[in-house]
């Protein structure tokens, strides 16, 4: 029996898993993240087609009908002072991904970078990002985001910056943690020697080998960004009525305890969009586990 | 011998949870133990020898469904028991040690005081009692025992806590150890001490031992009976002295046939220039910023001078914490040294700086030893193959052209041009390393410990075809390795160092045959298998 | 060992200090003329100029910023522009109440959520570990005050259970006090506890896996020996970690809840402060918060150090 023979008996190669077919086929495979993606696309939808979807004008006020039940004419009722809640919810939507999107994308490509320089160059530069970053991060996220709008005022392209400002320091660590392991990688060594300038190493060899994790960190954090948006509109100093947002319109619902719709519904929504972040990210993170990943 | 054997496995399969590579993990298994005796399984990766020990405790992981067959000890049937009464006999009347001494122990306790819990869950003894017994099992070990019962485990070595963990499994003098490659983690000299225990352990209490190795050596060295496994089949048994000189498998023959004997082969003189060369190399780790405690600075590398030929391979051997890996490393300067030379055809390599030094590395290459985490695994291996000649500014259709032609030479199909690295084994990867590493058509090729995560017979294929190499293109090849046997097979010099110096070079007659330092001579004695190899 | 405790001290200082320069350089930075403020829209000039000069406000910004912090060390903090109250004495009435709210909301998410976390881990892949790790999924999406909100509007307002709003010092009138913080604390340590059952179960589950509880099992151990001897205190470790980052996400959950049931503590100060352009009193009510973050973060590290031999002298 020669050597050849006896390493494809010794030295198999690895099993095909039946079950590889990408990674969007398995999270849609997985119930839940069949589910966020769903509700993500959905809310996606109705905030890109609001002014088609939304019966009334969201800010038209009518005295006539303040507070009213939900009925045939408002399907969810109107607020404290007549306006339709239905349609409302529906322009919150588009208050809600503007928000979610600017603020948890410009964080991760702000947060990546700065990870990502800190993480390969190591030094001075990595110990002093890295310690504005801890500082940064030694605090809750309201209480950053409230110290941010004191300083630069509520409103909606504010209440983003201070989302920003809190988001960034989880990404930069997130990223640098990952790039200073996958930096001793072997590959990476390789690549050194075979003559790759410092910036190609970075995006050829490590930024591919992260941007999953990342992806499914941005994911989570967006559930997260959604409720401090939220937070920060309900005790008034995020978005400025009259645009509507959900946070606010929990608010508006504490005027009058009995018409419980104005408080329910837009809580609701909250509840749902952040259900389905949270079930997307699940399966992002695992349909990318490294334990199924091309290799062992 | 009349009596029962003290462990009889009969016909043992055990199922693998859905999808693994097979359907049973292990299939009709038999073998003996006796007491007073060591059986040894020996088998490659994936043979299943991990899983007939762990069945043998009922240890399985529980996604595992229940194994067939029996496993008799002492009359009863193992596989029989109730969870219940087979935790009485865990620890008390079987006892087992594992691989990795790093993470077998609780961090969070200290050390005596998991020893002592063997005692409280089995026993009735006093405390003060059983304090006595801790102390006098782990004197027994040759440890410190009044120091070593109050430590936690990350205050010792791996050594220690190996010894520790025997200490544990024989604490209640069990009359079967059965133990999972426990010195696969640990140094030559540390493996050669813990056999020894095993022995002497043996001998003193008539203990019967299972023991889980991948390496022939050990297997010369302690085993009464052997099994050699092979994709969950048990392929040949019996006494050892029968199966290692007459095999009768094709398996056990090719498997023999491929373990490096550390034969020392007749020295080569090489003329010609000296490609590579290294002065007084030094590399020290300094204490790190820290503001009121103090940590003493390690001296990883001290006055290393070397050279090399063209188409000379010098081997580098020596234990972990040797300084042979940063030798490499400052060399390739993959890190800088913090002292010494590295002249590379006369050129001072080190103190070539930013693009200047990158487009130098284009004459020394590297092989790395972990052939996981060497290939990027989201690039396609021609992409990957082909990267380094394209920086030196080559041509795209001429690095294609010679990316195929290293496939070939390296023994790969041309379809793995296209695939991705997840696609190929260790010995396959090993492969695209050693061509990627030959892509720029490098004068220098440095293997760090390149064949240490290969199987017996996969690591014999790279040897070879690392010979046939540096015979075709005439490379030199520094060869990193801690295993003098593979040295032994494969350089024309050697070095040996120890805690970041020199203590020995010369050809490998000289050194392995002849040498007069004690740290060598002490290396090649704890090499197991003494009568493998036709020595002593 | 005492190196280790000092020097997570003096960190702390210093961390104070940054973000107390932090703070006050953010404040005076409030735009607007902080003397209209305190005089109002109808003063004359020369009535701010006499007001800047009493306040100092047009000296250079670090002499302020010394000058306050001076003041600040012996506690006097200066008086809320809208209402003149001595903002010290504000804090010492409101912190109490805020302290209050989050300790109960804490104790609420750690009763529920560690032993939760823990069982759900050990019945992995059991219908009661899939029961716990959904509900706890669905749990940790309800925005924390729409949960207070719903909690009064059904179980104070309908049911008349228990008082919508309003607080009691617990020192002081235990039992009515406690009969307050149940919504609240429910409402900010409801969502709380959902989440650390999540990192506790997944805490728990890694643990389970190392090798050293696979040698405590070879050593005879009963299963639930090894889950509390073994696993349990290696899994505590990075719990610990979560429920220091929770107590400080916590901090920040009572600051909102307090608008929801109406509790003057720290958090109304400080959105009122907003509100208000009242920057003494912000920077009052943010220096308490983050002094308050400093010592969780401190006490956790300590508990480190109790918990983990192999943290001692680094």
């Amino acid at each position: 029996m020669s050597l050849t023979s006896l390493q494809s008996a010794a030295d198999p190669a690895p099993h095909k898993r039946p079950r590889r077919k990408g990674l969007l086929g398995m999270v849609i495979a997985s119930r839940r993240g069949a589910f966020g993606a769903v509700v993500i696309t959905a809310i996606a939808l109705i905030a890109i087609f609001a002014p088609c979807l939304a019966p009334y004008d969201p800010t038209r006020i009518d005295y006539l009908a303040i507070a009213k039940a939900p009925s045939a004419a408002h399907l969810l009722g109107t607020d404290e002072v007549g306006r339709d809640i239905l349609s409302r919810l529906i322009f919150g939507a588009r208050v809600s991904v503007v928000v979610v999107v600017s603020s948890i994308g410009g964080a991760m490509i702000l947060g990546s970078a700065i990870g990502l320089i800190a993480g390969y160059s190591r030094g001075l530069l990595d110990d002093l990002a890295m310690r504005i970053v801890d500082s940064i991060l030694a605090f809750p996220t309201l209480v950053l985001a409230l110290l941010v709008i004191a300083l630069i005022g509520p409103g909606l392209t504010n209440a983003i910056i201070a989302m920003i400002v809190v988001y960034t320091p989880s990404f930069a660590r997130l990223v640098r943690g990952e790039t200073l392991t996958l930096r001793n990688r072997d590959y990476v060594s390789a690549a050194m020697m075979g003559g790759a300038r410092p910036a190609q190493i970075l995006i050829r060899e490590i930024l591919p080998n992260l941007a999953g994790n990342t992806l499914v960190f941005a994911s989570l954090l967006a559930s997260t960004a959604l409720i401090t948006e939220s937070a920060l509109s309900f005790i008034g100093l995020g978005v400025q009525p009259p645009v509507p947002s959900w946070g606010y319109m929990i608010s508006a619902g504490m005027q009058y305890w009995s018409a419980w719709w104005i408080s329910f519904y837009p809580g609701l929504a909250i509840f749902i969009a952040v259900l389905g972040f949270n079930f997307l990210g699940d399966a992002l993170r695992d349909a990318l586990d490294p334990t199924l990943e091309a290799g062992r | 011998m009349t009596e029962p054997p003290l462990l009889d496995v009969r016909d043992l399969t055990i199922p693998l949870p859905g999808g693994g590579d097979r359907v049973n993990g292990v299939e009709g298994v038999g073998f003996i133990v006796r007491a007073g005796r060591t059986t040894c399984l020996i088998g490659e990766s994936g043979s299943g020898k991990s899983l007939t020990a762990q069945a043998v405790l009922g240890l399985l992981p529980q996604r595992f469904d229940r194994p067939t067959g029996e496993i008799l000890f002492d009359g009863q049937n193992l596989l029989a028991l109730d969870n219940s009464v087979l935790r009485r006999i865990r620890g008390a009347r079987i006892g087992m040690i594992f691989q990795e001494p790093m993470t077998a122990l609780n961090p969070l306790q200290r050390v005596g005081r998991q020893v002592d819990e063997v005692l409280r869950v089995h026993g009735r003894m006093s405390a003060p009692a059983r304090r006595q017994r801790v102390l006098s099992i782990l004197r027994e070990v040759n440890l410190d025992a009044e120091r070593v019962i109050g430590r936690y485990p990350h205050e010792l070595s791996g050594g220690q806590r190996q010894r520790v963990m025997i200490a544990m499994a024989l604490v209640m003098e069990p009359r079967l150890l059965i133990a999972d490659e426990p010195t696969t983690a640990l140094d030559v000299t540390t493996q050669a001490q813990i056999l020894r225990l095993i022995a002497k352990l043996q001998e003193r209490h008539g203990t019967g031992v299972l023991f889980i190795t991948h390496d022939f050596g050990v297997v010369a060295q302690i085993a009464d009976e052997i099994a050699v496994m092979n994709r969950g089949h048990v392929v040949e048994a019996g006494p050892v002295e029968t199966i290692l000189s007459t095999p009768r498998e094709d398996y056990t023959k090719a498997l023999l046939a491929a373990v490096p004997r550390g034969e020392v082969r007749p020295a080569v003189v090489r003329t010609g220039p000296v490609l590579l060369q290294a002065e007084s190399l030094a590399k020290v780790y300094g204490p790190r910023r820290v503001f009121f405690g103090k940590a003493n600075p390690t001296v990883a590398l001290k006055d290393v001078s070397l050279d090399l030929r063209a188409g000379e391979i010098l081997g580098i051997v020596g234990e972990s914490g040797s300084g042979k890996s940063t030798a490499a490393r400052c060399i390739s300067r993959l890190i800088d040294p913090d002292g010494g030379r590295v002249l590379l055809a006369g050129e001072d390599f080190g103190a070539l700086r930013g693009d200047g030094l990158r487009l130098a590395r284009q004459q020394m290459q590297m092989v790395f030893q972990d052939p996981y985490s060497s290939l990027n695994p989201r690039r396609r291996v021609g992409d990957i193959l082909m990267q380094g000649p394209l920086n030196f500014c080559v041509p795209r259709d001429q690095a294609e052209a010679r990316a195929r032609d290293l496939l070939q030479l390296v023994g790969l199909d041309q379809s793995a041009f296209d695939r991705f690295p997840g696609a190929f084994s260790g010995g396959q990867r090993q492969r695209i390393c050693i061509a990627r590493a030959l892509m720029p058509e490098p004068r220098l090729l440095i293997a760090d410990e390149a064949v240490s995560a290969l199987d017996v017979s996969v690591q014999a294929q790279i040897l070879t075809l690392l010979r046939s190499i540096r015979d075709r293109l005439g490379l030199a090849v520094l060869f990193i390795t801690h295993d003098l046997r593979v040295a032994a097979e494969l350089c024309d010099r050697l070095i040996v160092m120890k805690d970041g110096g020199i203590v020995d070079q010369g050809s490998c007659a000289e050194v392995l045959l002849h040498s007069t330092v004690p740290y060598t001579r002490a290396l090649i004695d704890a090499i197991p298998g003494a009568r493998l190899r036709g020595v002593a | 060992m005492v190196f280790y405790i000092l020097r997570r001290v003096v960190s702390v200082i210093a961390l104070m200090l940054v973000m107390s320069a932090v703070i006050f350089a953010t404040t005076t930075w409030l735009p607007g003329d902080p003397a209209v403020s305190i005089l109002g829209i109808e003063s004359s000039e020369q009535q701010r100029a006499e007001v800047r000069e009493l306040y100092g406000l047009d000296d250079p910004i670090p002499l302020q910023y010394v000058r306050w912090l001076g003041r600040a060390l012996e506690g006097d903090l200066g008086r809320s522009i809208r209402t003149r109250e001595d903002v010290g004495q504000m804090l010492a009435s409101r912190a109490p109440i805020t302290l209050q709210l989050t300790f109960f909301a804490l104790l609420v998410a750690v009763a529920i959520g560690i032993p939760a976390g823990i069982f759900a881990a050990r019945m992995r892949g059991r219908l009661t570990d899939d029961v716990i790790s959904t509900l706890a999924l669905i749990a940790s999406a309800i925005p924390f005050f729409w949960l207070g909100v719903l909690l009064i509007m059904i179980v104070a307002v309908r049911l008349h259970w228990l008082p919508a709003s309003g607080y009691a010092l617990f020192f002081e009138h235990p039992l009515e006090s406690l009969k307050l913080m149940i919504l609240p604390a429910i409402a900010v340590g409801g969502s709380m506890a959902a989440l650390i059952t999540r990192q506790t179960r997944s805490a728990m589950l890694q643990v389970l896996n190392e090798d050293f509880v696979r040698t405590g099992r070879a050593k005879g151990l009963r299963e639930d020996q090894v889950v509390l001897r073994h696993a349990l205190p290696n899994a505590m470790i990075p719990v610990i970690t979560v429920v220091g980052l929770q107590a400080g996400a916590l901090l920040g959950g009572a600051i909102v809840t307090e608008k929801v049931f109406a509790i003057a503590g720290i958090g109304s100060m400080v959105i009122d402060g907003i509100f208000n352009r009242d920057f003494p009193v912000i920077q009052g009510a943010m220096l308490f918060i983050v002094l308050c973050v400093a010592l969780i973060n401190l006490a956790v590290d300590l508990l480190y150090t109790v918990v983990d031999p192999r943290i001692s002298y680094r």
